[in-house]
This record gives C-alpha cells, sequence and structure tokens, in this order.
C-alpha cells in the first residue's frame, strides 16, 4: 500500500453552506464546531480516516471563500503580465499563496488553497437551499485555476426549491455533483459519496474501496453490538428481583407498593445504562444530557400508552390466555367422554381469559418466602408479564434505530414521532422468534448455558431487526423525504 | 473486508479445559486494557491470524491465545497446566494406591482364614466398580438432559467449592500467584456458575472415570503381582444350599466374552465343584484335592477384571474426555467477552476523526448594528436622491424591483460578476454625487469580506456626514443578525441596517438594542463556517 496515493479531500466553498456538518458527518466527529455564525472556521482542520492504523484518505475542513473576486482578480493580472498558459495556472495559485502581505490579506483563502496546491482534491459545497448568485462563480473559477479534481455538492439547508438552477450551474465547472444533505446524510448515501470520492483521480479507487468496505464491516460490528446489548438488557430485566425483610406485623400489601416502585427504579437504571451503553457504540457519548428531552422514552416505563404502543395488545393476551383456558377445559371434557358437555372448555376458555385481562396490567407478582432460619422475605419479581419484555425490547429498539440514523453533524435531541406504533411493525414469525426467546430467558437465567444460548438467539433475530429498521429508516430518509424520522 | 459473520457457529471445536482458563485469565488481562489499545492489539492478531489462514472462530482464538497473552501471563497459565496435569497424576495415583491396596487385601491369603474367596474378588473388583461406572453414566446422561441444570444453580459452582473447608485449606497451601490465578478463575466460575456448570459436571465425571481406571489397574496390576509371586487359593463359600451346577452358568456367561479366546480364564464345572470350600472339613477336604486346582480362578479374575473393569473405564473415560471437550468448546463460546473478542478480531479498527483539537474560531463582533425600517430610511434621508447599490444582483423578487424602479431611486449594481475596477468605478461616483447610500444585498447570503471591503471603501467616498445603509433582502431573522454583528466590525456609527422583509418596505424588526445572544435557529438546522 506504500505505493498508493493517499486521497485528501478539501471541503472548501462559500462561508456557512454546511462544509463542516458535512466534515462532521462524514467523520463522525463531534468535536466539530458547528456555528450558525458564518465564517467561525479560520484554519483548515485535517480527519484522517485510518483502518487498522493504515491512512486510507484525509478529509480537510477549510474556512469559506472572503475575497474570492479579489484573489481571482490577482491570479488574472499575474497571468495576463506573465503571458501564462491554462497549465501554468495551478502554479500561479501556488504563486498566490507565497506572495508577499497575502497570508494576512486572504488568510481564509490561503488556508483553504493551500491542501488543494499540495494535491488535495476538491470538494465544492454550497447550499441548495438558497438560489444560486453570482457571487459563486469567482470562488469556482478559482477552485478551477488549481487543475484539481473535483466534485460538487449541494447540500440542501431547511429545503430543496433550488436543486436544479445549481445543478445547472455546476454542472458547468464540476465533472460530478452530488445532491447530499450533510446533516441528514444515511449510511448508504455517505458510502456513495465516499465511492464517488474514489472516481475522482487514478489511484484513489482502492483506498476508497478499502475505507468503504472497512466502514461497512464496522457498520455491522456496531450493530451486531447494539443487538447484544439490547438482548442483555432485557435478559437482565427479565431476570430483575427485589426483596426486603418483612418484619413480623409487615403487611403485604403495603410492602408490595414499596417493593413495586423499588422495581421500577431499579429498571429505570438498568434501561439508562443500557442506553448509555448503546450511546457510546454509535459514538454519541455526549448525547447523554440529551436524552432526557426523549418524551416518549422517558415516559412512565409503565403506562398503558406505552404498553400498547410497543408490546402486545390487551385484547392479544385475552385471547391467548382463552384458547390456552379452552384447550385445557377441553382436555377435560375429552376424559370425561363429551359428558360435560364442552362446559370445561368453556369454563377454561372464561378463566383463561380473565387471566389474561387482568395479568396484562401487571407488572410482576409479590411472594412472602417463608425463611428456613425463621421470618419471612418478600419477594417482587421477576415479572411473568407477557407484554413486559415487548415493551422494553420496543423502547430499546426504537432508541438503537435513532442513534443510527443520527448524524454527528445533529447537535439538537433526539426527536421522536408520536405515532409509532406502525413505525416499529414486527411480523408474526419475528414476533414467535421473540417470544420463544424470552420464554427461554425467563426460564433459564443469563448465566447458564441454555440461557446464553437463548441470548445468542436474542442477539441474532435483534441483529436482523434492525438490519431491517435501518433499510427502513434510510428509505424514509432517501431525497424527496424531509421528515428524517427513524424509520 | 472480514466479517465476524464468516467465523462460523457460535460452538467451539473441542477444546482442553486448560484452554477455556487461558481463555478466561487472557480475557482477564485485555480487560485491563482500554477499548482502544484492546482493538489495536487483537487487531494485530488478526493480521498475524490471516498470515496463518485461520478464520475459523477456533482457529482465530488458537491464534489469539497464542499471541496475546503476555509473558508474565503465560508463565500463569503454564503454572495452571501444571497444576492440572498435576491434580490428574494425583488422582491417578490415588487410584491405583487404593486398587492396589483393595486387591492385596482381598488377596492377602493365610492359611488360618482358610481360601481367598473368589465371589468377594470378582464382588469387589468387578462388579462393583462395573456397577459404579453404569450409575456414573446414568447419572453423567441426566445431567446432560438438562435436568439438573436448574438444580445446579448454586451447586457445584465456585462460591461451593471455595465454601468446603477442604478447600480453603488447600488455597492456604497455594502460593500468593497460584492462589491469585485460582481466586480468578472461582470468581469467574461463581460469576458465571450456571455457564460452566456443564464443564465442571463433565470435569468431574472424567476425573472419575480416571480414578476408576486407576483404581482398576492399580488392582489389576496387584492381583497379577500376587498371582505370579505368591501361592493364591481361591474358593467360594456359600451357607445356602447350592450345587456347584448352578453356580457354573453364572460363571459361564461371565467369561462369554473371552472364552473363545482364552479358554483357560473359563472356569470348567469341575474347577467350580472342586474349589467349594468348608471351613469345618477344610483340613480334610485339602488332601483330595491337588492345591494347583485352588489356582485356577485367577485367569477368570484377570479377564473379569480386565473386560468388566478396564476396559468399560477405558471407553468411558474417552467418551468422558469427548463430551468434557464439547463443553469447554461451548463454554469458550458462550463464555462474557469472547464474543466482543471476535468481535474486535474481525472488524477493523477504523479512526475518522480528527487527531488535532478544533483551533481558534473567529467569534462575532459583540453587539448589533441598529436595525430600522425601509421607510424609515426613505424619510430620513430628507428628499435626497438616494442610490441604491444592488450587490451581486441581490434579489429579482418582484416587489423589490419595483421598489427599486421609484424614480427617486438610483439603482446600481455592483459585485457578483463585475469586476473589482467597476466596482472602484462605483464608489468613486457615489463620492461625487449626494444623499444616502444603500448597500442591496440577499441577506441569505453570509456578510463575506467583499462586501464588507466594499462598504468600508463606499464610506470613505461618501464622507461621515452621508447616510450608508444595508438593506437586508430576503432571509431570517438569525440572517439579519450575522449580518448586523458583522457589520459591527466595520466600526462605523452611522452605518444603518434596514430590513426589505418579504420584498416590501415593511420593517420585519427594529432593534436599536444588541440581543446580546447569539441568534438560534429553532429548527437546529443550521449551516457552518
Amino acid at each position: 500500500m506504500a505505493d498508493i496515493p493517499v486521497p485528501v479531500l478539501a471541503v472548501v466553498g462559500h462561508p456557512n453552506k454546511g462544509k463542516s456538518s458535512l466534515v462532521a458527518t462524514l467523520a463522525e466527529d463531534d468535536s466539530v464546531g458547528i456555528s450558525p455564525t458564518p465564517g467561525t472556521t479560520l484554519r483548515t482542520r485535517a480527519y484522517p480516516m485510518r483502518v487498522d492504523g493504515q491512512l486510507l484518505y484525509t478529509l480537510v475542513d477549510t474556512p469559506g471563500f472572503q475575497r474570492a473576486r479579489q484573489v481571482l482578480a490577482w491570479l488574472e493580472e499575474r497571468a495576463a503580465t506573465l503571458d501564462a498558459t491554462a497549465a501554468d495556472r495551478p502554479r500561479l495559485v501556488a504563486e498566490f499563496l507565497r506572495a508577499a502581505g497575502h497570508a494576512d490579506r486572504f488568510p481564509d483563502e490561503c488556508e483553504l488553497l493551500r491542501p488543494l496546491v499540495t494535491g488535495a482534491g476538491i470538494l465544492y459545497v454550497v447550499d441548495g437551499g438558497v438560489p444560486y448568485g453570482p457571487e459563486y462563480e469567482a470562488e469556482m473559477e478559482i477552485l478551477r485555476w488549481t487543475g484539481r479534481p473535483s466534485l460538487a455538492l449541494i447540500n440542501p439547508i431547511g429545503s430543496r426549491d433550488h436543486i436544479a438552477d445549481w445543478q445547472a450551474a455546476l454542472g458547468q465547472f464540476f465533472r460530478v455533483v452530488r445532491v447530499v444533505d450533510a446533516l441528514r446524510a444515511d449510511f448508504s448515501t455517505r458510502r456513495q459519496l465516499l465511492v464517488a470520492f474514489g472516481e475522482l483521480e487514478t489511484g484513489w479507487h482502492a483506498p476508497i474501496v478499502r475505507a468503504v468496505e472497512a466502514l461497512d464491516a464496522v457498520r455491522s460490528s456496531r450493530r451486531r453490538a447494539a443487538a447484544r446489548e439490547i438482548a442483555q438488557f432485557v435478559g437482565q430485566a427479565l431476570a430483575l428481583v427485589v426483596e426486603r425483610r418483612m418484619q413480623p406485623e409487615e403487611e403485604a400489601g403495603i410492602l408490595e407498593r414499596a417493593l413495586e416502585g423499588e422495581y421500577k427504579q431499579r429498571l429505570s437504571q438498568l434501561e439508562a445504562c443500557h442506553r448509555r451503553a448503546v450511546q457510546r457504540l454509535y459514538g454519541h457519548g455526549a448525547l447523554e444530557a440529551h436524552v432526557r428531552e426523549l418524551e416518549i422514552l422517558e415516559s412512565d416505563l409503565f403506562s398503558e400508552t406505552t404498553w400498547l404502543r410497543f408490546g402486545l395488545r390487551r385484547r392479544d393476551l385475552v385471547t391467548v390466555g382463552a384458547v390456552g383456558g379452552a384447550t385445557t377445559g377441553g382436555l377435560v371434557d375429552v376424559a370425561l367422554g363429551g359428558a360435560s358437555f364442552l362446559f370445561g372448555a368453556a369454563a377454561g376458555a372464561v378463566v383463561g381469559g380473565l387471566l389474561g385481562w387482568l395479568g396484562a396490567g401487571r407488572l410482576a407478582e409479590l411472594r412472602v418466602i417463608d425463611r428456613p432460619m425463621g421470618g419471612r422475605l418478600a419477594r417482587y419479581g421477576p415479572s411473568r408479564n407477557a407484554n413486559f419484555p415487548f415493551v422494553l425490547y420496543g423502547r430499546a429498539r426504537y432508541h438503537c434505530g435513532l442513534l443510527a440514523i443520527r448524524t454527528h453533524a445533529m447537535r439538537d435531541a433526539l426527536e421522536l414521532d408520536v405515532d409509532l406504533e406502525h413505525r416499529l411493525p414486527l411480523d408474526g414469525p419475528t414476533r414467535r422468534e421473540l417470544a420463544y426467546a424470552f420464554g427461554k430467558l425467563r426460564k433459564r437465567g443469563l448465566d447458564s448455558t441454555r440461557g446464553r444460548e437463548a441470548l445468542e438467539d436474542l442477539m441474532r433475530t435483534t441483529d436482523a431487526i434492525l438490519v431491517k429498521d435501518e433499510d427502513r429508516g434510510e428509505k424514509t430518509r432517501s431525497p424527496g423525504a424531509d421528515s428524517g424520522h427513524f424509520p | 473486508m472480514e466479517s465476524s459473520g464468516s467465523v462460523g457457529s457460535r460452538a467451539f471445536g473441542p477444546a482442553r479445559p486448560a484452554q477455556l482458563i487461558a481463555v478466561v485469565l487472557g480475557l482477564e488481562e485485555r480487560d485491563q486494557l482500554d477499548e482502544r489499545d484492546r482493538r489495536r492489539l487483537d487487531r494485530e492478531i488478526r493480521a498475524r491470524a490471516q498470515a496463518e489462514s485461520a478464520s475459523s472462530r477456533t482457529e482465530l482464538l488458537a491464534v489469539w491465545l497464542e499471541a496475546a497473552p503476555s509473558l508474565e501471563l503465560r508463565a500463569r497459565i503454564a503454572r495452571v497446566r501444571a497444576s492440572l496435569s498435576l491434580l490428574r497424576g494425583l488422582l491417578a495415583f490415588a487410584g491405583v494406591f487404593l486398587g492396589w491396596a483393595a486387591a492385596a487385601t482381598l488377596l492377602r491369603f493365610e492359611v488360618h482364614a482358610g481360601r481367598i474367596n473368589i465371589v468377594l474378588c470378582v464382588a469387589l473388583l468387578v462388579v462393583l466398580p462395573f456397577a459404579m461406572l453404569g450409575l456414573g453414566c446414568v447419572g453423567a446422561l441426566w445431567s446432560r438432559r438438562g435436568g439438573a441444570d436448574d438444580r445446579d444453580r448454586e451447586g457445584t459452582s465456585g462460591g461451593g467449592w471455595r465454601r468446603i473447608a477442604l478447600a480453603r485449606l488447600a488455597m492456604s497451601l497455594l502460593s500468593e500467584s497460584v492462589r491469585r490465578d485460582v481466586e480468578i478463575l472461582l470468581g469467574r466460575l461463581t460469576a458465571h456458575s450456571r455457564l460452566y456448570a456443564g464443564v465442571q459436571r463433565a470435569q468431574l465425571f472424567v476425573w472419575s472415570q480416571w480414578i476408576g481406571l486407576a483404581f482398576a489397574g492399580g488392582a489389576l496390576v496387584a492381583t497379577l503381582t500376587f498371582v505370579v509371586f505368591t501361592d493364591l487359593a481361591f474358593g467360594w463359600s456359600t451357607t445356602l444350599d447350592v450345587e456347584a451346577a448352578n453356580v457354573h452358568p453364572i460363571v459361564s456367561i461371565l467369561s462369554a466374552p473371552w472364552a473363545a479366546v482364552w479358554p483357560e480364564a473359563s472356569p470348567s464345572l469341575d474347577l467350580v465343584e472342586s474349589t467349594r470350600h468348608f471351613r469345618v472339613a477344610a483340613e480334610e477336604h485339602i488332601h483330595f484335592v491337588d492345591p494347583i486346582r485352588y489356582g485356577g480362578w485367577w485367569p477368570f479374575l484377570i479377564a473379569s477384571m480386565l473386560f468388566y473393569a478396564v476396559l468399560p473405564r477405558l471407553v468411558v473415560a474417552g467418551l468422558g474426555e469427548r463430551w468434557l471437550g464439547r463443553e469447554v468448546g461451548l463454554a469458550i463460546g458462550l463464555s462474557p467477552g469472547v464474543d466482543r473478542l471476535l468481535d474486535r478480531l474481525t472488524t477493523p479498527v477504523v479512526e475518522t476523526q480528527a487527531v488535532a483539537p478544533e483551533s481558534e474560531t473567529r467569534h462575532p463582533e459583540a453587539g448589533l448594528v441598529p436595525l430600522v425600517s425601509a421607510t424609515d430610511w426613505i424619510r430620513d434621508c430628507g428628499g435626497d436622491l438616494p442610490t441604491v447599490v444592488r450587490w451581486a444582483e441581490a434579489s429579482d423578487d418582484e416587489t423589490l424591483v419595483a421598489w427599486l424602479e421609484t424614480p427617486r431611486l438610483q439603482v446600481r449594481d455592483a459585485g457578483g460578476r463585475r469586476t473589482l475596477q467597476e466596482d472602484r468605478d462605483l464608489v468613486v461616483a457615489c463620492g461625487a454625487g449626494e444623499g444616502g447610500v444603500a448597500l442591496c444585498v440577499r441577506a441569505f447570503e453570509p456578510p463575506v469580506l467583499d462586501v464588507l471591503d466594499f462598504l468600508a471603501a463606499l464610506r470613505r467616498a461618501i464622507g461621515r456626514q452621508r447616510a450608508l445603509s444595508v438593506l437586508l433582502v430576503d432571509g431570517v431573522r438569525a440572517d439579519h443578525e450575522a449580518w448586523r454583528h458583522a457589520l459591527m466590525g466595520l466600526g462605523d456609527a452611522g452605518l444603518s441596517v434596514a430590513c426589505l422583509a418579504d420584498g416590501g418596505a415593511r420593517p420585519e424588526a427594529v432593534s436599536g438594542e444588541p440581543s446580546g445572544d447569539p441568534p438560534v435557529d429553532p429548527s437546529g438546522e443550521h449551516a457552518d463556517g
């Protein structure tokens, strides 16, 4: 690889057009300063992309053009003086950088042109949300003078009203013109952009392809790790138990409320811990302060609305209970040779349905255990509610989905749609697969061979679900779809 | 590019307990490093694995175990391996000793005791070990079916072991470093007792088979020794009314497996009859039978021991080793941390972030240039013919165009496609004229230095007495504030900013007070430098 040139791409353009946002998104770097105030970037900053320590390409964020017409005027005047040809133009740009006083007079232009003179490719960023203006022509002309391979990128900030005009104008200066929303660019868009970089110059293809493959591998790895976190979280929650020694005269009913509160608190802590872990996986560790603003995820874990949104409906639980009860009662009828006139099945269905109805709203049960050495122990949990793991799983999955499509240029809190039920679909086989894995985890716990196998199965199922979620999220955010929400 | 999807199923190939221990200790050592170093080191090992064409989980882990542990850890692992070998040796020695002792006790022939009871010998040296073997196998099969999975929650865990007084005593005898390793292992065993329960059961089963085998081997050797070096006299006795003809079929059935290849080891009816022993008639009886006949049982005893004690133990021990290997392989595959290790091995370390910290940034000027309405601005011009300079063909909005076509206004163009010389000429012309000058700019475009230079030149040309204003066209509040901040940098007290919102002469906001706060884009979407 030593012989292969390392591509360098300088992100240039007018001030305040999303250069730093693009760099933050491509480099997945939260430290990039993004400000609504134009012209805040004063110095170039390099973002080297290394795979196993090997440098594959470098992105360079630059200040915006400030005195483009004056620079172009100097270049044209110098070319006229020297009677220079088009072939001399890159040399003249280099001469511009060396000229006395230019570092003080044109600090921004010197900063942004320096990487181009040393061989960087050009990634010219404009805002497709505002009309094209003639003041950009001087910038594009200067870039053409550098003779470097270039790609223009239309970043629609806010609206996409003027993209066609920009495409027509940029097409005259740049061979490749792409439309990429720097703030919401999903993985496949970023991937396509990288591939386009690789086509800009001979010799750039191989390192860029390797970089893309590495990013693919990291994405899969990150998703697997997130799936593991989700599976472990659900497994731990299913095994959660709170206990307290009972005083001799203490009543179980009073203690139940206290234990239920403690149980919920421990569960919330477990979920918060899990969320932090997933955020770290996606490189959004700094988002921790904002997570509290997640209205849905911070809403009461045990609210009826949340249960319905993510889990089974109470109707389903009643149906399941009734069918189970009817089957059991039916066996009694068979044993009696039909003498009961199906009374067993009917009674079983009623009892089963009733239990399903009552159980749907019940988190866990309190058990009072007589201790061998005397005294009693009140134990709350683990939850046997069929809905419970589905709710936790749905919340974790939703949170993960939000993070998976979040770019590092976004500095606001995570946004949530209000109607999520239809956005987290699970087909029948997947739901059954999950129910089976939850059941095994419940029975075996996390720390047994079979429990670990169930955890692995759940992890695999979750990984497959997250793949679909990512695809769905990216389709929703494809050009033309402005919601930008998951999925 | 590699991915962990290529590394196969969750289980590893058969492995030795020492490998599980090495994995556990190796992961413990890795956990001491930060994530970045862990990834870097494991990726270096991956490069080595690729060179060795290792791709499956088992192969990858094998390469990792070879390369990952530090020298100190290697020494520790070697000590653990040696300890395991020593333990096996001790168990084997104990088995051999017990077998020898049992056989020696049974075969000790004393004249006053009569004959050596062949029934007792077979019962203790053949039938009992065979029955124990059967029970052990049934127990192992039952536990493998998972019946003991829940029972063993608190069972053979490391914590359980540590609670045994004997184990505590043994721990106190260990050296400091070995004790530390054992503590780590037992700690992990305690933390994941149910996960490793299968390994523990299989290991105990295997150890029991090797003890049984050593016992049978020791007994066999002892028997042979006694046969060769002493004059054994076997006999059988019973108080029951049992004839030799009834005993012989049992003996024949027992010796059926080897009767064809070793007929001498299958006792004849004559031998059974002649070696029946009655203590009461002992003195008389011995004169009627050749003493050699009393030793005739030894081939049967040896063959029985070989066939019913040694051989089954050997087979079961081999099967037990395979079971143990599978359990260890499964435990390695499911051990906490192994999946992460494999992920580190198979996923490249990608760094995309900036190495250098963010450099200094340009801060907006403090304060804001006062904003006035366009109508106020026209009124303030006091009837002079104001000049409006459109910068870079600012806005082709119809209303604005109509306003600019007011006969009182002189409209000029600058910036954009105009040359610097054209701009300079315009500045000179403005300086020569009268009345105020307004620069009409598109507010959504940032205030670049090119515009500010032009404004400064205009001010120099028209002097301080004449009004100079910037008319902001389009844009949102944040854009307007960005312009007003930037214009503060000119230090021009006479400069004002008027806003032509929506293309009309309607002031968008009038505020002479600096807001102080940076503009906030409520959408959270903003561009950058």
